[in-house]
This record gives structure tokens, C-alpha cells and sequence, in this order.
């Protein structure tokens, strides 16, 4: 028995007018960003530029330092999904293929110990930081990251997956546990190591609290401080403003377009994990 | 056990960088919280303290700010997660049995995922703004006063609740969608030949079914949103509200560390608020598991 055409047709509506809400900010934005000073501050609002002005990116990259904003928060985003991906993957692998005393136990802390939020740890690692003279550098931004709970914990349900029997082949084959984690386990599982390592990327990327806190010059910081500082130091200048945030948002939007399966998955499964 | 002894030395040999970067930046934290928060005058560079006690608790409970801070944090999701669960449940019960266009309305619908809120937050900045923001000429569309969303105190609350609704919309939706795709096809097609209307069909057997994971969303938003700190930035150029009108519990824990570098009141404060997210957490829990034992 199928759906009425009516419901469907109602349905279809509904989503439509969402999507369009929730798709809104970004399309205004885009917009926006090649407006001219006027354009932006008409009443009624209008809705296209009148050309494709990029002077106000070209502002936001050169006057407003956003390139070296963006390199900054390249190097932190690749640092960390790079090492978080090895000391999970590595972490995860003892955790699914070694039996050893306390594993359960360990297992049951690291779930404990996920559901302290980061904004309660931040006292404490802004502490540590201080203590070790890395204020105002990218190595504070990265280190505290290097690590991660959720990416282990969903690594480590990945590779339980793996059969045994393959790890005893690999055995007879005189493979090492080591050359069996990466010429069999690891490529078995690209699926799961893309979706922590773009989850910790988008993390990273749009991280504000803690880089708000250990980064004070314009060398160190990254995107979204840069942002904030392009308001608080040079005024709101609404179609500057617009590029800017493109120059933020954009690169995630281009990883949502290409991995959106991926992320979809991963984001659930941290949510069903909670 | 003879094996589980000899595969110590391997599995410690994989498991260390995990354990040594966790111990150092999540366990340690953790645990200095809890003693650096019973430290009197501590001092953050020479890490001297005078004795233990509980004055920062005192000096945190006893601080307007601190009232104020808590007040407009529990306001704020009080407001949001209701909003957030209904609105997310309603869409994602639509979308949950639609195969035609669902990968667009997936990508519009899931986009503020991966967006960082203190950009995404400029432009609300800018639909905001009093004089040429898009709200208030829609507002003026529909014959009402453009409002001071920004800079009136009494209008800060629903410009940081709208803002928050729709970011807190699309992992609201996602989970909903994942566990509604689990419910059987059988219940709605028994329904429907019952002659139940699509009205009828969503109270009587979604929201029942799913009990468990509307508790689980409300949870998770819960403790989202009583973080809530980084929207203030973009929308109050990084101050909270006009007049102090949406200092949240994080900010003030933020003021303490970059302002005042008083660790001790900033562990005090964060310690009360992960207890407060702990207790609803736990409460919900036992919630959920009375309404199991009772059906």
C-alpha cells in the first residue's frame, strides 16, 4: 500500500520550505560577499549583485590577513587528523585483536571519560599550556587533539569486524601483528578511518574556544579567531564580513558535497554512541 | 591468562601515544580539576596556593555574575531543546519515508554540521541587523516594527535561541531520521489500512516508538546547548548580549581564565556545570527506565 499522492505532494512541500531555511544563510551569504558597500545596506533588500565583484575577497585574504589565517588552520587541521589517525588506529588495533587483563575495564573509562566535555577540560589544559611556555603557538592548538576517544572507540568496533581467520593466515604467511595491521587491517577499513578523520578535520577546523584562548597574535591564529578579530579590530563592513566567512565556510561545504555519506554515518553513529 | 600476560608488552607497545596523549590532556584535567577547584588563591604562574577549602565554590555561588550566567544558560535551553526536538522530529518523520530527492534535502538539511558557528553566525549577524536586515523587512512585510535584535537586551534571547535552534536542527534531525528508519514498515501500513490519518499515525506510533531516542536527542542537546558561548561571538562582536543581557556559564568560566586568570573560580565553575549536565543526564536515565519497567 503506497503513500497518497496528496501526502506525498504535502510532504515534499514541508521539506522544501526546511531545506530552504536551513540552505538560506549560506545562499545569502555567497550573495552577499560580491555585493558593493550600497548594495549590501539597501531597503527593501536586494537579492542579486549587480556584478561579480571579488574586491571583497581579495580584502578579506590581503588586508584581512585570511591567508595566512587559512594556512594556520591548514596546518592544524591536517596535524591533527594525520596524528590523531595513527594513535587511534593504533590504540584501536591492541584494543580489538589483544586479549589482556583490564581491557574491559580500560574500555569503560575511555566511554567515561568521553562524556566530560571539552569546554570542562579547557581550565586545566589552558593550565598545561601556560605551564610549558606554548602560548601563542599552532603546537598548543594541535597537541591536545593528538589524541581521541571517539575516533578509537569507532575504530576499534571497525576492526573487531576483520575475521580471525585472516589474522591466522596472515599469521602462518610469517607476517608480524604490525605488517598485518597495515598491508590487511587498515585498507580492509578505509571506510571508517575516512569518517574519523573528517569528522577530527571539521572539528579542528571550526575549533573557537581553545584557540581563542592560546593564540594572541595574528602569526598564530586561525580562521575562526581571525574572524572574530576582523570584526572587533576593523569595524562590520557587512559585504567584507560575507567573503570572509566564505573563506571559512566554503572548504567544509566542499568536503560536505564530496563526503556527505561519510560524514552522515560517522555524525550518527557519535550520536547513537553518547 | 598465560596468553593475556604475554600480550601485554605488544598491546602496550600500540596503545601508549593513545594513553599518553589522553592521560596528559583528558585524565590529568580531570583529576587536577577536582583539586585545583578546593585550592585557595591559586596562583596560575608560580602554581602556589594558600590552603584547601571550599571558598571558590563560595565565591562562584556568591557572584551575581555567576547567578546571571546560570540563569540566562538554563533560559536559553530551557527554550531551545523543546523547540529543537519538536521541529526536528516533525521533519525527520517526513523525511524518514521520502526516497525522491532525499540526497538534496539530506545536503540542505545537514549543511550547518560542518559549519563553523562563528562564521555561520556573521550572517545571522546580518539578517539581524536593525536598519537593513532581511528579518525585520520581512517583518515589515507582514506590517510589524523592525525590532533592535542586537543591541535591545529584551530582543538578545530569541536572536541567540533562533540562531541556536537552527544549528541545533540538523543533528536533531539526523539521529531521529537514523532511528526512524529502524521502526518497521508494518506498524505505519497496519495504521494506514486502519484509516489513520498522517496526524493520527505520527502520535500514536512515532513519538512511542520512539520514547528512548527523543530522551537520548534531548540529552545530547541539552549539554550542547548549556555550552552554549561560541554564538555569542559573531552576533555581539564577542561581547555576551547587549548589557550582559546573555552572559552564559561558559563565558563567565572563559572571563575567569583570559580576564581574571583565576583557575580556581574557572575550575569551581566548570566543575558545577558538568555536575548540573551529570544530574539531568542521570535524571533522564531513570526517567527513561520507570517508562520501559511501566509499559
Amino acid at each position: 500500500m503506497r503513500e497518497s499522492a496528496l501526502n506525498r505532494i504535502v510532504s515534499h512541500a514541508a521539506l522544501i520550505a526546511a531545506s530552504a531555511i536551513m540552505l538560506f544563510p549560506f545562499i545569502w551569504m555567497l550573495l552577499s560577499a560580491f555585493k558593493s558597500p550600497t548594495e549590501i545596506a539597501t531597503v527593501p533588500p536586494q537579492l542579486l549583485p549587480a556584478e561579480l565583484r571579488f574586491g571583497n575577497f581579495a580584502f578579506a585574504l590581503e588586508t584581512g590577513r585570511f591567508d595566512q589565517y587559512f594556512l594556520n588552520t591548514f596546518i592544524v587541521a591536517a596535524s591533527v587528523v594525520l596524528l590523531s589517525l595513527l594513535t587511534s588506529v593504533l590504540a584501536a588495533y591492541a584494543l580489538a585483536f589483544f586479549d589482556f587483563a583490564g581491557k574491559t575495564a580500560l574500555l569503560a573509562l575511555a566511554v567515561a571519560f568521553m562524556m566530560v566535555p571539552f569546554e570542562v577540560l579547557v581550565v586545566v589544559n589552558y593550565d598545561t599550556v601556560v605551564q610549558w611556555g606554548l602560548v601563542d603557538t599552532l603546537v598548543a592548538q594541535i597537541l591536545p587533539f593528538t589524541t581521541s576517544i571517539l575516533s578509537t572507540l569507532i575504530l576499534t568496533n571497525a576492526f573487531r569486524k576483520v575475521p580471525a581467520t585472516l589474522r591466522v593466515a596472515s599469521r602462518i604467511d610469517g607476517a608480524s601483528s604490525w605488517a598485518f595491521l597495515w598491508r590487511v587491517v587498515v585498507p580492509m577499513n578505509r571506510p571508517s578511518l575516512v569518517t574519523v578523520s573528517v569528522l577530527s578535520a571539521i572539528a579542528s577546523w571550526n575549533a573557537f574556544l581553545w584557540p581563542l584562548l592560546v593564540t594572541n597574535t595574528t602569526e598564530k591564529r586561525t580562521l575562526t579567531i581571525g574572524l572574530y578579530n576582523f570584526i572587533t579590530e576593523g569595524g562590520v563592513r557587512y559585504e567584507r564580513l560575507m567573503a570572509a566567512s566564505a573563506v571559512v565556510i566554503v572548504p567544509m561545504v566542499i568536503v560536505f558535497l564530496l563526503l556527505r555519506r561519510q560524514i552522515i554515518n560517522g555524525v550518527s553513529t557519535q550520536g547513537m554512541k553518547q | 591468562m598465560t596468553a593475556n600476560r604475554r600480550s601485554w608488552p605488544r598491546a602496550t607497545a600500540y596503545l601508549l601515544p593513545f594513553l599518553v596523549g589522553t592521560a596528559i590532556f583528558t585524565v590529568y584535567p580531570i583529576v587536577y580539576l577536582l583539586i585545583v577547584a578546593f585550592q585557595e588563591d591559586y596562583n596560575i604562574l608560580t602554581r602556589e596556593f594558600s590552603q584547601f577549602g571550599l571558598s571558590n565554590f563560595e565565591a562562584v555561588l556568591r557572584d551575581p555574575d555567576f547567578g546571571n550566567a546560570a540563569r540566562n544558560t538554563a533560559l536559553y535551553t530551557v527554550i531551545v531543546v523543546p523547540v529543537t526536538i519538536s521541529l526536528g522530529l516533525a521533519i525527520a518523520s517526513l523525511l524518514a519515508r521520502i526516497r525522491f530527492l532525499r540526497p538534496f534535502y539530506q545536503t540542505a538539511l545537514f549543511l550547518p554540521l560542518v559549519t563553523s558557528s562563528v562564521a555561520i553566525g556573521m550572517v545571522w549577524k546580518y539578517i539581524y541587523n536593525a536598519d537593513y536586515g532581511l528579518l525585520n523587512f520581512l517583518l515589515s512585510t507582514i506590517g510589524l516594527d523592525p525590532v533592535n535584535w542586537l543591541n535591545d537586551p529584551r530582543w538578545n534571547m530569541p536572536a541567540l535561541v533562533i540562531f541556536g535552534v537552527w544549528s541545533a536542527l540538523p543533528f536533531t534531525i539526523l539521529i531521529f531520521v537514523a532511528a526512524l528508519q529502524s521502526i518497521g514498515e508494518q506498524y505505519y501500513t497496519a495504521a494506514r489500512i486502519d484509516g489513520a490519518t498522517v496526524v493520527q499515525r505520527f502520535f500514536r506510533i512515532t513519538v512511542p516508538l520512539m520514547g528512548s531516542t527523543i530522551g537520548l536527542v534531548a540529552v545530547l542537546n541539552l549539554i550542547d546547548s548549556s555550552k552554549v558561548f561560541s554564538e555569542l561571538f559573531p552576533l555581539f562582536n564577542g561581547s555576551p548580549g547587549a548589557g550582559f543581557s546573555l552572559y552564559t556559564v561558559v563565558y563567565y568560566i572563559y572571563e575567569q581564565l583570559s580576564a581574571e586568570w583565576d583557575l580556581g573560580r574557572a575550575a569551581a565553575a566548570s566543575l558545577l556545570l558538568f555536575a548540573a549536565v551529570l544530574v539531568l543526564t542521570l535524571l533522564q536515565a531513570v526517567l527513561q527506565r520507570t517508562r520501559r519497567r511501566r509499559s
